[in-house]
């Protein structure tokens, strides 16, 4: 039987809230929960499922899968996020260079108050995973390999919108190889343990703004231009054309190695009940970094006083945070033949991204008579909060060969007001879902899924240095097909 | 790393998925464009859009630091009317000429012919000179019949010893100093700022001394033979300087200023190029606050200058000069001597002579035969008037003259003895005398310098302007006229151009202009044909040398350029508050 009531019990979908991935001179990142990939396996997929994707979200699980399995998909999923950004600051004139305030009556840009123009990105993400079981003694022990994309934040706004010192573009992969192995202890209870190698992949770009770059204060400071610059510049002297100037993260690739635990107890054929644990990782991505300094401000005007760049600085770049930990409580329960629910909680330590180091190297970054060296390391805060993620699912079989599942969820937002950013627009999200499975043979299985989230529009109106105050609404799709096979 | 790009690639293959192309380029990368040449000389017709910027970088008490490698950058004139002070050499000349006279023959051999004449000069003894062929000539004869050397005489005459030195060297060093060194015009007077006390800029140098400018400092003094060489009539005197390197690193000028730092955007109609036009001409009254006490500071002159080697040269007339033979007139007599220039050995020597001759006192020195009869007398009285008398036929005695004569005369022949015994003696108009002064210390008092550059700098605009250039050297092209904003908060949607003044040319590493001020048109106009100037010098913001225009999108004004090219500029919708578009049309 294809949908026994084991294989069918666990659906739940476990987190994915990694967040992550700023930029260094990017003082901020572009990902949070709400970027997350939004599934893992199907949609019949958790951390009480005997499927092949347990060796994400439990590989203890994996211990009462009794035949070799193939199981992979492929999942397109599209968002609508969109941003109307709040000035609530004042600002000066783009085109003027007023670098400490009070501001100048006539220098205040009358435009720079109240919303400005929406801005909206379409990420459209093709996302897929493949899992493989092989059980090499039979109802003892169970080993996995599982290649799998959790996260993926494919985002593109307006390269000139108000958003753009925030974020213009983010491409953010992290893709899971995972060696899993699940024993079973005792008819009732299994443990599974997985370890990981992470591969992240990021490029990102957006408008650097110099005037929130402490080297670059100090050395206007050496310059004898008493200045607000740095990272607590007040909106005032923030935001200058001339100051602002197009940066890219490319081709950053991070390594990684983590691991996961679980633990299965069937206290009754009834009811099924598992605890896991995802460890976090050190990420560190390191790529590229290219800046347009192609301003005479930056390339000839203050030549004499050591304030020369090239056109386009390019070199070295790294980006370190630690992914957090999480911990996973579940349950299944079969009510009959047709009808089971099942349900999780979980707990995800996202206190511990507080910042994001990011680092430049480049000789052409230095400009030894402003004390600016070749390295530039940038920390930008995000204080972020750990964060709750409950789901349920209600799985109904109309026959034998049919499954059906409805889900709703919620996640509570890692971003506090002070941090968000269209960088990572996240926020309370309601999560839904719909889902099927056919068993087309005995040893063949097709899924589909549709699951969808959004978050409550959130209005942000005490972002620190009003970064980030303003609107944010997002809204993903996501459609999935997976094929399993039984061997 | 080929790793970790082949390993995204292999995943999403792995995964049947595309994800991963972002892999290769998902973001647009960063693109900065070719800027290549500019679109150049337009021809008559043709239409290039420019924009112009106008943004201001107030520094306020930026403090910069200016080496002698910066320095070296200023204007030579800027530098060489840089005073620091006058350094009395009385005291460097008196040591040089004690070391001369008493290096060791070995050592004096080493020495150049012209070196060795001073010695001699110095060395000269009643024991060591020939009297021949002067006016003490007859006094050997004089001298034999009482059985006594000559140079007991003449030691007598001059009341010393017979191998004391015949002139006391504070006596050459006050003379070489008073006459030689104080008949050069640039050890007489220094040019310095305009004052209500100085109306032309020429200030007094204390006597006996050298003006010392922050040129010396700069470049190592070698422009003391330029400066202290040939001028006018003067044939100079000094032939060669060097100056001590030792704590070159440790100079340093250091000045606060206050200014817009960034340059002015404007246009070279010539080459359709945006250049910028350093700005720091234009605000030059406001750019140093004389208020402040640290305005200027300088470190590495804390103790003293060195000046390693400075070579003197005296210049020898080429005849003769006898000594007077008549009392008249008076004072001093009627030596062809005194006539001459202040700069001639000759007249050197003859006052060296005379300020000898005031050290005998009123005397007569009487010499006996064996037999006690009184054979001559020799005499000077209280004016240095000389006479000897014989009593007996002893022959005749030298002609009465002023001591001054004699010695002179003295001095002129021993200066033409051989360099070597047996030698050939040096012909006359050959003798130059030369001594070269070494180590010379120059002590310093850096408040009373400060003070003083502070004081010349104050008071010199274009000093001043040359520092602050050096300092913010940014001009860039050769613009034809630039984009200016007023200060003026009332004003401050204005835009105007200026077109640029001399002042405005940029400027070659030894700071002189890149190019001639070659304008028949400066300004704007209505026309054309430049019949209808449009602008003018109105004051705005202290200036009044920049033809100016106020400008609004719409207008159409016309320029001419270095080239005599004239553009038609049409002023296009503003692209910021701060910025200005202009269509140049080039009309012929």
């Amino acid at each position: 039987m294809p949908f026994t009531s084991r294989s069918f019990i666990p659906r739940l979908h476990l987190p994915l809230a990694l967040a992550v991935l700023g930029f260094m001179s990017l003082p901020r990142a572009a990902m949070a929960s709400g970027l997350d990939a939004p599934m893992v396996g199907s949609g019949q997929s958790g951390p009480t499922t005997r499927d092949g994707a347990a060796i994400h979200w439990n590989p203890a699980n994996l211990a009462f899968m009794k035949k070799g399995e193939f199981f992979g998909g492929l999942m397109l999923v599209a968002g609508d996020i969109r941003y109307q950004r709040s000035y609530n600051g004042t600002y000066q004139s783009p085109d003027t260079l007023q670098f400490k305030t009070p501001l100048d009556a006539q220098n205040i840009d009358p435009t720079k108050a109240g919303p400005a123009n929406q801005v909206k990105a379409n990420p459209v993400a093709p996302l897929g995973n493949i899992f493989i079981v092989l059980p090499p003694i039979k109802n003892r022990l169970v080993f996995g390999l599982g290649l799998y994309v959790p996260y993926g934040a494919p985002l593109k706004f307006d390269r000139n919108g108000p958003q753009a010192y925030q974020l213009q573009q983010a491409f953010i992969v992290a893709s899971y190889i995972t060696a899993s192995a699940g024993v079973r202890l005792h008819d009732k209870v299994s443990l599974g343990a997985g370890v990981s190698y992470v591969l992240g992949f990021a490029e990102l770009a957006k408008l650097q703004d110099f005037g929130s770059v402490k080297e670059f204060g100090d050395g206007l400071k050496q310059l004898g231009q008493d200045n607000d610059f740095g990272p607590a510049a007040p909106t005032d002297v923030r935001e200058l054309s001339t100051l602002g100037r197009p940066i890219a993260l490319k081709k950053a690739f991070s390594h990684g190695v983590t691991f996961n635990v679980g633990v299965t107890v069937n206290p009754t054929e009834k009811l099924s009940l598992a605890l896991t644990y995802q460890h976090g990782a050190k990420m560190n991505y390191r790529g590229k970094f290219a800046i347009d300094m192609n301003d005479p401000f930056f390339t000839q005007d203050l030549a004499p006083q050591g304030l020369k760049f090239k056109p386009l600085v390019q070199g070295d770049a790294t980006l370190r945070f630690n992914l957090p930990k999480r911990i996973t409580l579940a349950a299944a329960y079969d009510i009959n033949l047709r009808w089971r629910v099942d349900g999780f909680i979980q707990y995800v330590r996202y206190s511990e991204v507080d910042a994001f180091t990011v680092t430049t190297k480049s000789p052409d970054l230095a400009q030894p008579k402003l004390g600016i060296g070749e390295s530039l390391t940038v920390t930008l805060p995000r204080n972020w909060k750990d964060t709750v993620w409950v789901e349920a699912s209600a799985r109904f079989r109309p026959t034998e060969r049919l499954l059906l599942s409805a889900t709703l969820g919620y996640q509570s937002s890692a971003s506090p007001d002070k941090t968000i950013d269209t960088a990572s627009p996240d926020g309370n999200r309601l999560i839904g879902g719909l889902g099927g499975g056919i068993n087309v043979s005995p040893r063949v299985a097709l899924y589909a899924d549709a699951r969808f989230q959004g978050i409550i529009p959130r209005k942000v109106t005490t972002s620190e240095y009003d970064l980030g105050n303003g609107t944010y609404k997002l809204f993903l799709a996501t459609i999935a097909g997976h094929l399993k096979v039984r061997f | 790393m080929p790793a970790p790009r082949i390993l995204p690639f292999a995943l999403s293959l792995a995964l049947g998925l595309p994800l991963a192309l972002g892999a290769s380029s998902c973001v647009q990368a960063i693109e900065v464009p070719d800027e290549g040449p500019g679109p150049g000389e337009l021809p008559v017709g043709a239409t290039t859009q420019v924009e112009l910027r106008y943004l201001r970088l107030d520094v306020k008490n930026f403090e910069q630091a200016l080496d002698l490698a910066a320095l070296r950058k200023l204007p030579r004139k800027t530098l060489d009317e840089l005073w620091l002070l006058d350094f009395d050499m009385t005291s460097s000349v008196g040591f040089v000429l004690d070391e001369l006279a008493a290096l060791s023959p070995a050592e004096a051999d080493e020495l150049t012919p012209a070196a060795q004449n001073m010695r001699k000069l110095l060395s000269m003894t009643a024991d060591n000179v020939r009297l021949e062929g002067t006016k003490l000539e007859d006094m050997i004869a004089l001298a034999g019949a009482v059985g006594l050397p000559p140079a007991r005489v003449l030691a007598a005459l001059m009341q010393t010893g017979v191998t004391d030195n015949a002139i006391p060297f504070d006596v050459v060093a006050d003379v070489f100093l008073d006459l030689l060194l104080g008949s050069h015009p640039n050890a007489q007077q220094r040019k310095g700022p305009v004052d209500a006390a100085h109306p032309d800029g020429l200030y007094p140098i204390t006597p006996r001394s050298l003006p010392i400018t922050l040129g010396d400092v700069v470049y190592n003094f070698e422009s003391l033979p330029t400066r202290f060489g040939p001028v006018d009539e003067h044939p100079g005197f000094v032939i060669a300087a060097t100056g001590i390197t030792k704590g070159e690193d440790a100079f340093k000028m250091y000045v606060r200023v206050n200014l817009n730092a960034l340059p002015y955007k404007g246009v070279d109609l010539t080459s359709s190029y945006v250049a910028s036009v350093n700005s720091t001409d234009s605000q030059i009254a406001r750019v140093f606050d004389f208020d402040d006490p640290d305005w200027m500071r300088i470190e590495g002159l804390k103790d003293e200058l060195e000046i390693a080697e400075m070579t003197v040269r005296i210049l020898e007339n080429d005849d003769f000069i006898a000594g007077g033979s008549a009392r008249e007139p008076a004072p001093l007599g009627n030596s062809p001597a005194w006539d001459l220039p202040d700069w001639e050995f000759e007249r050197l020597i003859i006052e060296m002579a005379r300020k000898r001759t005031e050290l005998i006192g009123d005397h007569c020195d009487a010499y006996e035969l064996g037999t006690g009869v009184n054979a001559f007398e020799a005499c000077v009285d209280g004016t240095g008037w000389t006479e000897m008398t014989t009593f007996t036929d002893i022959g005749n005695p030298p002609p009465p003259a002023y001591f001054w004569d004699v010695l002179a005369e003295v001095a002129q022949v021993r200066l033409h003895d051989p360099i070597s015994p047996g030698g050939t003696p040096i012909p006359e108009g050959e003798a130059d005398v030369e001594f070269t002064l070494k180590n010379i210390k120059i002590p310093l008092d850096e408040p009373a310098i400060l003070a003083g550059i502070k004081g010349n700098l104050s008071a010199n605009p274009q000093a001043l302007a040359d520092i602050t250039e050096l300092l913010n050297d940014n001009s860039d092209g050769d613009a034809d006229f630039y984009y200016y904003r007023p200060d003026d908060a009332a004003a401050d949607d204005d835009d105007y151009l200026y077109f640029i003044t001399a002042d405005d040319l940029r400027v070659d590493a030894e700071g002189e202009p890149v190019r001639p001020y070659s304008y028949a048109h400066p300004g704007f106009y209505a026309d054309a044909g430049l019949a209808e100037k449009l602008s003018d010098t109105a004051e705005i913001d202290g200036d009044t040398t920049h033809e100016k225009l106020k400008v609004s999108p719409g207008q159409t004004v016309y320029v001419e350029d270095d080239a005599g090219h004239v553009f038609k500029v049409e002023v296009g919708e503003k692209p910021a508050r701060s910025s200005l578009s202009l269509a140049l049309t080039r009309v012929r």
